[in-house]
């Protein structure tokens, strides 16, 4: 599945970014763990709709530069703030030992109201670009 | 996609690119990426055409990317991603694996070269079974990242695309 080009936008000189999504398929395993460790992803991984995502990141709370040999990465960022905004829906799906097989969906309060713990935008360069 | 519905009052959990990535660069290998790249994704992508590896004859799964080297530790364990922190790799809140004197490469995408955007939050919402139609309120911890500009696959192909983990 695509999501069309420009669904990011970045402006590292002023400290601001977007990402909007809408209409992606995903996959939910339900908790973190499952996904991680694989536990019966055949099973309790069923799919999922990202109906619309939106991220705003704003201000510069410090800048940072990056020349990390071990990591073969380099590159310059900035540390901010953001907000979000979401709507998911599962499917009704087939009842699992994680599932009652309802469907589910969660509308989150507006992003004003969301908490941020870390964000941060940047230009870098890994691999055989570093 | 992968979410943690935790009811008010409830434990939270971290929830991490360490998901399943789904590179959407080419339709044909959506889901088998899920579990070469190991973080949770949305993404967008625009490939010009003629570096579509399946329409040079190579095998499908050829422009799959390639996760960074690094390995967290738990908890949990064995994925491709540093939580989020400073680059710098200073301690964070944000990442219960402690420092990183190396260093946090905020992708999770190896041979790659563009921008990049991580954002950790807890996010209150509602949650409604669509059978029943009953709400409850819902809390929800998500790192998500992006990461837009050029990468390179498996086949050393290299292509530009979009990636979005949730």
């Amino acid at each position: 599945m695509h999501i069309p080009e420009g669904s990011a936008h970045v402006d590292l000189d002023s400290g601001t970014a977007s990402l909007h999504v809408e209409n992606v398929c995903v996959l939910d395993a339900f908790k973190v763990a499952n996904s991680v460790a694989g536990n019966a992803r055949a099973v309790n991984q069923v799919q999922g709709i990202i109906n619309s995502l939106d991220i705003e990141w704003s201000g510069i709370l410090s800048t940072e530069t990056a020349n990390q040999p071990a990591n073969k990465m380099r590159g310059t960022f900035a540390d901010n703030t953001a907000t979000i905004a979401v709507t998911a829906t599962t499917p009704r799906t087939m009842v699992t030992s994680l599932s009652n097989g309802h469907g589910f969906q969660f509308v989150s309060d507006p992003a004003a109201t969301s908490v941020n713990h870390f964000a941060l935008i940047g230009h870098e360069q890994n691999g055989i670009y570093f | 996609m992968t979410t943690n519905r935790i009811k008010k009052g409830e434990e939270i959990k971290t929830t991490s690119p360490a998901s399943n990535l789904i590179a959407a660069v080419s339709r044909r290998s959506f889901f088998s990426r899920a579990a070469v790249a190991g973080g949770a994704v949305l993404l967008g992508s625009s490939i010009p055409g003629k570096v579509w590896a399946q329409e040079e004859g190579l095998p499908g799964l050829c422009d799959f990317p390639v996760p960074i080297p690094h390995i967290n530790a738990p908890p949990p364990g064995g994925a491709h991603f540093y939580f989020p922190g400073p680059v710098s790799g200073a301690a964070a809140a944000t990442d219960p694996s402690g420092a990183h004197p190396e260093g946090r490469d905020p992708s999770v995408i190896f041979n790659f070269k563009g921008f990049v955007g991580q954002a950790d939050f807890n996010l209150t919402g509602t949650g409604t079974d669509l059978d029943t139609g009953a709400t409850a309120p819902y809390l929800f911890h998500t790192d998500t990242r992006f990461m837009s500009g050029v990468f390179v696959g498996t086949d050393g192909v290299e292509r530009k695309a979009s990636f979005a983990f949730v």
